[in-house]
């Protein structure tokens, strides 16, 4: 076993944000979609953290505590929309998100 | 280690106000942060009922800031200690006035819609919240700023596409808007963590040069543009990632419909012409061209097809729609598509000045034109409880002002003259021809042809049907009828001649010599 690099950590980045959107994608289920962006984003920090560390500048770091902090604040709008979806489809399955087509 | 360590080390980690550098130039976004905050804080204290007071605190914001920009000057390098973060130049300052008279149109439609909006307070904040967002996009010259500013906008947007609280298409379109535009953020995001990581900047223009010039070997770094281009294009409603976009503004209240389609839109175009501008200025370096021609070429095949599916796509499928909220939405991805053709000349040096005036221009006219017919749609729903467009059948002989006001509307959303959305159209195309498009230009010309079909129907309903003892009415106040009056008499007025006043003001702005 070598010392970890920064490719180690892009991998499992890339890796995460994989898993994310394979969540998004196939889950029918709007909370795990939701699950599946927070993963997303979460993939975007270790890239951001991974290149501060690498490389010796701050701004990644930075930008990721911004991350962190959209992140809550994405999480809060999306599951009041979601509850407010519920109350009217009376489902958190996308497949009945179906009213308007075309 | 980055420049801003040791400036934060400095004076035991105290900020100095010497460091700051032309923070001022910001006021507008301020103000508007402020307001925001302010009007939740009433909305808090005063409790529930409808009140029109937040409509006042809104406008009486939205007025000072209007009143900021047009008085405050430009500034570069705005922020801290030699990290600059933004630029107020006279290319945002022209999209801010855009945004603002978008949202001061808005909050009245919105106080005339007869629609409830919850607890009256909040969706005045989110108005706000939105507009300090786009403001910000307006001026911001690197990434972290944007992104933060980006998702302001996009989640006081899903928040206010679910206004129409009873309304389950109301639901759905704040749910796919939600679920949508994250996703597309989180692939943006993905891709700004590389450009940043290879890049080593978060510099607008230090990216755009090593995309365009650098000898980039690193594929990471073409994939992470991809990925932000990708997640841009999604929010911008461009071909082939626009599919999301009628849904959501048909099931959004329609006053709200009209900010997404004009404010948001705006939004994303002075992003976007901004780093074209950058992209640009790569390429007037004459010793750069070797590396820099095909990928500038690259970029410029990209964003032709974007803009021809754009239009394409929207002009087609608006053909067989009848509802009409639902046929704007379509129109406004149309116009996208326009306004995107303009956009790829700010890649050729000769024509950058004419680009921008012209869609500076358009930005000004699609504000009155699209405002005004989500306007009518407003007073529709309000007033005949359907935005189908056979409810319009034979109204142009009852009431005659309104449809011949909107006639004029949808004559200038189509681009025929004598009104200004075909001086808009022409300076539009102008450059597009004068580099040689020819075939672009050509198919631009046809999707207007097409759009003439769609924009024709209410016509149709409204004139070359009788008045039935079926047709109903809409029960119009003064201040109604001023608004719709007000939106039109621009296009006539600039239509007919007062075009050259307005496009050598925005010249003058964008500090271009004629």
């Amino acid at each position: 076993m070598g010392a970890l690099t920064l490719t180690h950590f892009l991998v499992l980045g890339a890796l995460l944000f994989a898993t994310g959107v394979l969540a998004v994608t196939l889950r029918r289920n709007a909370i795990g979609v939701l699950i599946g962006i927070e993963l997303m984003l979460n993939a975007c920090n270790v890239n951001l953290v991974a290149f501060s560390r690498y490389t010796d500048r701050i701004d990644g770091v930075v930008y990721a505590i911004f991350v962190v902090m959209l992140a809550a604040a994405e999480a809060a709008v999306a599951l009041a929309v979601v509850l407010h979806v519920f109350h009217h489809a009376a489902s958190i399955s996308t497949d009945d998100y179906t009213e308007m087509k075309g | 280690m980055h420049a801003l360590l040791p400036l934060l080390a400095q004076d035991g980690g105290r900020l100095s106000a010497d460091q700051l550098q032309h923070v001022g130039a910001l006021l507008p976004e301020m103000v508007l942060c402020l307001a925001a905050v302010l009007v939740l804080v009433v909305d808090l204290v005063r409790g529930k009922g409808p009140s029109s007071l937040f409509a006042w605190l809104t406008l009486g914001a939205i007025v000072l800031t209007g009143a900021l920009v047009l008085t405050g000057g430009n500034a570069s390098g705005i922020g801290y200690g030699g990290f600059g973060a933004a630029d107020v130049d006279g290319l945002g300052r022209l999209f801010k006035l855009v945004f603002l008279g978008t949202a001061a149109l808005t909050v009245l439609f919105v106080g005339r819609s007869g629609e409830r909006y919850g607890r009256e307070g909040e969706f005045h904040v989110l108005v706000l919240g939105a507009l300090a967002g786009m403001c910000y996009l307006a001026s911001a010259t690197e990434l972290i700023g944007f992104y933060v500013a980006f998702e302001m906008v996009s989640y006081t947007g899903y928040l206010m596409a679910g206004y129409r609280l009873e309304s389950t298409k109301g639901a759905e379109a704040a749910g796919k808007y939600v679920i949508f535009g994250s996703v597309s953020s989180a692939v943006m995001l993905f891709g700004i963590t590389l450009l940043l990581g290879f890049t080593g900047s978060t510099q607008f223009a230090e990216i755009a040069r090593q995309l365009l010039d650098a000898p980039a070997d690193q594929p990471a770094l073409w994939v992470g543009a991809a990925f932000t281009f990708a997640g841009f294009a999604f929010k911008a409603a461009a071909f082939p990632f626009q599919f999301w976009c009628p849904d959501v503004y048909e099931g959004a209240p329609t006053p709200v419909a009209g900010f997404l389609a004009v404010a948001s839109k705006a939004a994303a175009f002075a992003v976007g012409l901004r780093v074209l501008s950058y992209a640009g200025d790569v390429g007037a370096h004459p010793q750069l061209a070797e590396l820099f021609a095909p990928r500038a070429a690259f970029l410029e095949k990209l964003l032709i097809v974007a803009s021809v599916g754009t239009m394409t796509w929207g002009n087609l499928a608006a053909l067989r729609q009848t509802n009409l909220q639902r046929m704007l939405a379509y129109s406004s991805i149309a116009h996208a598509g326009y306004l995107l053709m303009a956009s790829v000349m700010v890649l050729h040096g000769g024509v950058r000045g004419d680009a921008l005036t012209a869609i500076a221009f358009y930005f000004l006219i699609y504000l009155c034109m699209n405002l005004g017919a989500f306007w009518i749609v407003t007073l529709m729903r309000r007033d005949l409880g359907t935005t189908d467009v056979s409810a319009l059948s034979g109204l142009g002989w009852r009431q005659p002002l309104l449809a011949s006001c909107f006639v004029v509307i949808l004559i200038s959303l189509t681009g025929l003259p004598p009104t200004a959305g075909f001086v808009g159209k022409f300076q539009l195309f102008a450059p597009v021809v004068r580099e040689g498009f020819y075939v672009f230009a050509a198919i631009g010309l046809v999707n207007g042809a097409i759009s003439l079909f769609y924009y024709a129907k209410p016509l149709r309903e409204m004139f070359l049907k009788q008045p039935t003892d079926a047709t109903r009415t809409l029960r119009l106040a003064g201040p109604d009828l001023a608004l719709v009056v007000l939106l039109t008499v621009p296009l006539l007025v600039l239509g007919l001649g007062g075009w050259d006043v307005v496009t050598d003001a925005a010249r003058q702005a964008l500090a271009l010599a004629r």
